[in-house]
């Protein structure tokens, strides 16, 4: 059985944002539109934060891709008075949107604020609902959502795999982002497979896991930038 | 002949509320019901919309409604735990405000849950925690822990009222039927006043527990999180001062306009609010021993992302509510309580105002100010949070409600226990006041 | 997804748009499509269908996922050498184009003054009928010119119009590309004799210099360089590349960089040279390329040595003498080294030089045909069609041909217009409010009614790239020859819409005589398919067969053909078959260029906007709410000043300000950042359109309608840093 696992390298990423729209797109995110947005409304399952550090001219920037990082032990799943998040087998944490009834605990708990609320009824201008990709529930108000991993794929990955009778091989299954990144920064897999991309990126010494202090057991991490020391010499890169 | 007249002359003055309305009371009772029809209209508004339609964002996912929640279920242990602790320590000047005290509990606990359909996403749902709880949720806890308390303050509001009720069953114009059933077919016997006694005792005994565990398991809402300055060890003390402190501000205001508005001056007398001023002294300086102490380990442990939510509160974007909260949670009682000139119940009543409306900020400055700085670096994209027509609306509709329930129950049952005080009798009363208080001073 | 499994499904399902061979009806030379019509799909089943994308000059190569017969999610094409499976936030958005509630739906005609906005709804007859007459009437009378308007075309949709335009006697192509980075294209030919944007050997690169491109963000190929800095930096155990951006602002391109040099603008040429003065003064240069390889070496060193010094130009650049010495040497002790020029930097006057001075740098450290250096574009050996003895007109820029003296629009009786926008990307004060009510009739191609449409007599409905055929040579492509195929994945367009070389096909047919002798084709598909029957004639590359219907349906399902196996090359085109040292266009940037002047003035910086561009992409709600990479702004415009700027100014964070110029005037809120040069002012390109459908109309702020139009013949686009502009508070009133 395998634990879903995601390496984000920071060196590699553009602060570009194409994964965010990429996901918006693949799981029927609708915007919030102008007033909701400038409310803080916006529901972006991925989102790339930006941290500036320094004055001009000497700026240093890091563009962050944010999401669900699937806890080990979440905090949002301690909280949750109706067990609609859970950890399944595979290691994704899950959202279960007819049970939720949106008490917003999980949210607040989720140290990484990576979770969304439905505060209204998700708009689509007609005809723009027939972007809508049936392999995905379209949610309504009063629940939470997040990421899931893009699970719809894990699924069609898994389908195709046991109609071809094999076992699923790495980088058969690509989230949207991981699959829209032009820098290839998001790196996807199978973490309990140590031959696996993502595996192997867990080992480098860029490696970090985003508040990890906190005993949370993320199962995404962050590669550090790495240093340019002239292209004679060791490197800071794996 | 003395004692029989007084007793009749008690009995007439505290049963006249019941039997006699003002018309002012009815012009109150018509604004209180404009407030909440507003607010029903408003609620009703928020359920066709969603949540949309108040202030809540990311990351501020919890606005003014747990605010509410926390705050009336803080005023809630007012009345049960003063009216418990002072039957159980046999202080004979309670006689007067037990039943008030134990009616702003049960209210206080309805208009606290109440927050709770305004608050959720999915309010139809509500009875989804009860068929499938999680069990390690605070929030379930909550669940279980306020459903005790109301039930058993529910109790023990209706157990020392049976007395009463038979004698309205009696003498009441009214009604005879409601308190005919309800008096469960009291006669005064020794026998059954010893059965009272010791169910009374009991129910004084158990609701203690019950209400400290009913605020702390509501800190541990926020307490169980990690969410900076909310993942504290001592919001469950903190809550619980928090609440009998609120609480006690809230009996003071009550008492004062029922005394005025009922004319029960004989029974609110200077030495109740002189009293309880003293008891509400004592918990704002407790409150800000929690207070400081809460404060003082993040200025000093200068942990990050708890420092960003104290500079919020002493000098940012909170700090006007900050130090409004101290000015009047603890400044002003201390000015008006510390001295016996100033204690009087105008004075009282003042500095039960400014607690109720500091504790109010205090609600909120928790709430909203740790939300608002989240752990993670969130780029605000909204602002902070700013509250919404529905839930000042909301609001204003509990407090209108909470009033209004108090002015049905005041229809319908006397406000001060007319057996109680006759058992305890004005003369012996004093007597016993002025010497408790030259004991104490 | 993966190279295996796009086979496989495409195979399977994709191909169900086309007929093999064996199942064709005899005698049939028709590709007779068996699109699964839309009704009758398959619940569950996902298909997908190639396609190319056309929000940007990268060409991205792209998969449409089509689910429940509709499009559903757009991906890159994995086999595709440009996209190679990614994509961005703009391709991403791409399914609510086609579903956008304020699609045109059907042709209409003006009803009412230009630019009221009252369309009347025409069938395609009448439409026809009513570009047949006009044009007409422009062959009638001699004196009568037909002007074609486009964007920066490529593939044979370029050349349709330009066949189309030669069947006129008076005829002109006008080109409008705001940021189109012509000075660069203009500077490749003078110094290799290639008039094509080169290709980059990202992947073998250790160092890349990027002087006011934006690469990484809304630049020419971002999706493309993306994966190539990647590469250049994680994807090569052991070695990280170094990418340094030399622009007054902190784009997203130069926030992930390694070094940002915020350089004056206008002072970039002297910057670059200057940085050849250190490779030339300490011999730094590759002697073998520049020995056998070039002409005109002595007096450019001359030159450069004389007048680049670093010390002459750190002050006035901005950049400090020992940064400009240290990367000068890890340039050249650190290659293989690319240098990149564009966006503002190659506009205005300083523009031409700047990318002259780019490609000198670039041969002195001998990049060109070297791994992990620069090669040349090979074009896709297309058949051609029937040559016609006409003449061509040769393409003007739009821009220089407003700002001369002469009267831009004189003689023009028609005037048709395609994938361009100019009245929401040219500045008005140059003209082009003007240049249109000159103009007796206006058609314009477009699938949303724009800034420039409204002012249109009659528009025509484009079909969505996923509802036609097209193709397209990527520019800048990878140095092997590319090109793009993409088919309707749809059995009928979701509108009354047509392409726009299918309309000329139309009109051609109805004008008759010779200009219907021009195109022997019944559709475009059929031209696009004689044009692609020379790569079949090839026998080469990603798509062989044996017969050329079997390569018409597998270059269909695969998205196009490209040759990996083609050497890459970088031979100059010039006379002598040498890089040549060019010096006349470094004439115009003299140090005293950028003089500081008025400092109660601040230059105003405009760029391409991540998720608009330069605008074509803000009708699309996706990418109105998108946060912007450097400001997070959405749904809106802000203005970015320096923060010690804007505490001289006592601006803060978010107030609203005016911004002057001395052609127009607008507000805006500001955004105070440390991200910015102090005399520098920047606005984003893409927003303040007056009309593009509801989500983009009236919303934010156009910094075009600020821009000067400086006259001058030698310019092609909007200079977007040389105009000078005040800031002052707006006090609000609330």
């Amino acid at each position: 059985m395998p634990t879903w696992g995601m390496a984000i390298d920071l060196d590699r990423c553009n602060g570009c944002e194409a994964c965010v729209v990429a996901c918006r797109t693949e799981n029927n995110v609708a915007p919030a539109g102008p007033e909701q947005a400038a409310l803080g409304r916006t529901v972006e399952w991925m989102r790339v934060e930006r941290h500036v550090k320094g004055e001009f001219p000497n700026v240093r920037t890091r563009f962050v891709p944010v999401l669900c990082v699937h806890c080990d032990d979440a905090p949002c799943v301690s909280v949750c008075p109706v067990s609609a998040t859970y950890e399944n087998p595979e290691g994704l944490n899950a959202q279960i949107h007819p049970r939720c009834i949106g008490t917003r605990a999980c949210a607040q708990a989720c140290p990484y604020t990576v979770r969304y609320f439905n505060w209204g009824t998700p708009k689509w201008d007609a005809p723009l609902e027939q972007t809508i990709n049936p392999d995905v529930a379209v949610r309504w108000k009063g629940i939470m959502e997040k990421c899931t991993f893009c699970v719809q794929r894990i699924r069609r990955a898994k389908d195709n795999a046991r109609e071809d009778d094999r076992p699923i091989a790495d980088g058969d299954v690509q989230p949207a982002c991981a699959q829209a990144c032009s820098a290839e920064a998001i790196v996807f897999g199978d973490l309990d497979d140590p031959e696996s991309a993502v595996s192997k990126l867990s080992e480098s010494a860029r490696a970090e896991r985003p508040l990890e202090e906190l005993g949370t057991g993320p199962r995404v991490f962050y590669l550090k930038e790495g240093d340019w020391r002239g292209s004679v010499g060791p490197q800071s890169s794996d | 002949m003395e004692a029989l007249d007084r007793n009749q002359a008690i009995e007439d003055s505290l049963l006249r509320p019941v039997f006699q309305t003002s018309r002012k009371l009815w012009v109150v009772v018509a604004m209180l019901l404009a407030v909440i029809a507003y607010g029903g209209f408003q609620w009703a508004h928020q359920l066709k919309e969603g949540l949309i339609v108040a202030g809540m964002n990311q990351p501020v996912y919890w606005g003014l409604y747990l605010t509410n929640y926390v705050f009336f279920i803080g005023i809630s242990h007012a009345g049960t735990l003063i009216s418990a602790i002072l039957r159980l320590t046999d202080a004979e000047w309670r006689r007067p405000i037990t039943r008030a005290a134990e009616a702003i509990t049960v209210f206080a606990l309805l208009m606290g849950t109440s927050n709770v359909l305004w608050h959720l996403g999915r309010p139809e749902l509500i009875y989804i925690p009860m068929l499938h709880p999680q069990p390690l949720s605070p929030l379930i806890w909550d669940v279980a822990c306020i459903s005790v308390y109301l039930m058993g303050s529910i109790t023990y509001l209706y157990l020392p009222l049976i007395p009463d009720l038979a004698l309205l069953r009696d003498r009441s114009p009214r009604l005879r039927w409601l308190y005919r059933w309800l008096s469960l077919g009291w006669q005064g016997t020794p026998k059954q006043h010893k059965l009272l006694d010791r169910a009374i005792g009991f129910m004084a005994v158990a609701i203690i527990p019950i209400a400290v565990s009913v605020h702390t398991v509501v800190s541990w809402v926020f307490a169980m999180t990690l969410v900076p300055m909310w993942h504290s060890a001592i919001f469950g003390p903190y809550f619980v001062v928090g609440a009998i402190f609120s609480g006690i501000a809230a009996l003071l205001i009550a008492m004062a306009i029922l005394r005025k508005a009922f004319h029960l001056e004989p029974f609110f007398r200077p030495i109740h609010f002189n009293n309880l001023g003293l008891l509400m002294l004592t918990m704002a300086c407790l409150w800000l021993y929690f207070t400081f102490a809460e404060h003082m380990t993040v200025w000093y442990g200068n942990e990050p992302d708890e420092v960003a939510v104290l500079t919020s509160r002493l000098s940012g974007a909170f700090s006007t509510p900050f130090w409004t909260m101290i000015t009047c949670c603890f400044v002003i009682p201390l000015c008006i309580l510390s001295f016996k000139r100033t204690r009087t119940i105008i004075g009282t009543v003042i500095a039960s105002c400014a607690v109720l409306i500091g504790m109010w900020l205090e609600r909120f400055i928790i709430v909203i100010s740790s939300a608002s700085y989240p752990r993670s670096e969130f780029m605000h994209d909204g602002g902070l949070y700013s509250p919404a027509l529905v839930e000042i609306a909301l609001t204003a509709a509990q407090f209108a409600c909470f009033a209004l329930l108090y002015i049905v129950f005041a229809k319908l049952f006397p406000l001060v226990s007319i057996w109680e005080v006759k058992e305890g009798d004005q003369t012996e009363l004093e007597a016993e006041l002025t010497g408790t208080v030259e004991a104490r001073l | 997804m993966k190279r295996r499994d796009f086979l496989k499904t495409t195979v399977v399902t994709g191909t169900a748009g086309v007929l093999f061979d064996a199942c064709a009806p005899p005698g049939s030379d028709q590709i007779i499509p068996i699109l699964i019509p839309e009704e009758e799909f398959i619940p569950g089943v996902e298909e997908f269908y190639p396609t190319n994308c056309v929000e940007c000059p990268g060409g991205c190569g792209l998969l449409a996922r089509k689910m429940d017969g509709r499009l559903v999610k757009v991906e890159g094409n994995p086999a595709h050498p440009i996209s190679r499976g990614a994509s961005c936030v703009r391709g991403q958005a791409l399914p609510q184009a086609m579903y956008h509630p304020d699609r045109v739906r059907g042709p209409l005609m003006r009803e009412g003054a230009r630019g009221a906005g009252q369309w009347r709804n025409v069938s395609w007859d009448d439409a026809i009928e009513r570009l047949v007459s006009e044009l007409a009437a422009v062959q009638e009378d001699p004196s009568n010119a037909l002007a074609f308007l486009t964007g920066a075309l490529r593939g044979h949709r370029l050349d349709m119009v330009r066949r189309f335009t030669s069947t006129f006697e008076a005829t002109r192509h006008l080109v409008h590309e705001p940021f189109g980075d012509g000075a660069v294209l203009r500077a490749h030919a003078l110094t290799t004799g290639v008039e094509e944007f080169f290709a980059y050997d990202l992947e073998n690169a250790n160092y890349l210099v990027t002087i006011g491109a934006s690469v990484l963000d809304a630049s020419r190929s971002p999706v493309r360089f993306g994966r190539g800095v990647g590469h250049l930096r994680q994807g090569r155990p052991g070695r990280r590349g170094k990418l340094v951006a030399v622009q007054p602002r902190l784009s997203t391109t130069a926030a992930a960089a390694d070094e940002w040099l915020p350089a004056r603008p206008g002072s970039e040429a002297s910057l670059v040279l200057a940085l050849a003065h250190v490779i030339l003064r300490d011999e730094l240069y590759d002697t073998g390329f520049i020995e056998n390889r070039t002409s005109g070496f002595e007096e450019f060193r001359a030159r450069v040595l004389a007048d680049f010094d670093p010390e002459l130009v750190a002050g006035m650049a901005g950049v400090s003498v020992e940064t400009l010495e240290r990367v000068a040497t890890e340039m050249a002790m650190h290659g293989p080294t690319i240098v990149v020029a564009g966006d503002a930097a190659v506009t205005g006057p300083t523009g031409l030089g700047t990318a002259v001075a780019v490609d000198h740098l670039n041969a002195l450290l001998g990049g060109f045909g070297k791994k992990g250096g620069i090669f040349f574009n090979q074009d896709p050996p297309f058949s051609e069609w029937p040559s016609l003895e006409t003449v061509v007109p040769a393409p003007e820029a739009l821009f220089a041909n407003l700002t001369k003296e002469s009267d831009a629009s004189s003689g023009i009786r028609a005037l048709l217009i395609s994938d361009t926008n100019p009245v929401h990307t040219l500045p008005s004060s140059a003209g082009i409010d003007g240049f249109l009510s000159e103009i007796p009739f206006v058609a314009c191609f477009t699938s949303f009614v724009d800034d420039t449409a409204q002012m249109a007599d009659l528009i025509l409905p484009e079909s969505t790239p996923f509802e036609r055929f097209d193709d397209d040579v990527p520019s800048p492509s990878v140095g092997i020859p590319v090109a793009t195929l993409s088919a309707p994945m749809f059995s009928r367009p979701l509108y009354d819409t047509m392409s726009m070389p299918d309309v000329l096909l139309r009109v051609a047919a109805g004008l008759g005589g010779t200009v219907a002798e021009a195109f022997p084709w019944a559709s475009y598909e059929e031209a696009l398919r004689a044009a692609w029957s020379g790569l079949h004639a090839v026998s080469r590359g990603s798509v062989t067969e044996s017969t050329e219907r079997r390569f018409w349906s597998r270059a269909l399902a695969a998205g196009g053909w490209w040759d990996e196996d083609v050497a890459l090359n970088a031979d100059c085109l010039t006379s002598d078959g040498l890089y040549r040292f060019e010096l006349p266009a470094l004439e115009s940037i003299g140090l005293d260029r950028t003089a500081a002047g008025d400092t109660s003035r601040f230059t105003l910086y405009v760029y391409p906007s991540t998720a608009f561009g330069d605008g074509r992409s803000a009708h699309l709600p996706f990418l109105q709410e998108l946060a912007d990479p450097m400001t997070s702004v959405r749904w809106g415009s802000v203005v970015e000043l320096n923060a010690s700027t804007a505490s001289e100014l006592n601006i803060s964070d978010g107030d609203l300000v005016e911004i002057t110029s001395d052609t127009g005037s607008l507000r805006v809120r500001a955004q105070i950042t440390q991200g910015l040069r102090p005399d520098v002012v920047a606005l984003s390109a893409g927003q303040g359109h007056g009309e593009y459908g509801r989500y983009a109309r009236g919303r934010g702020v156009n910094p075009f309608s600020l821009l000067q139009a400086t006259t001058g013949s030698d310019l092609f686009e909007v200079p977007l840093q040389a105009t000078t502009v005040r800031v002052t508070r707006i006090k609000e009133t609330s």
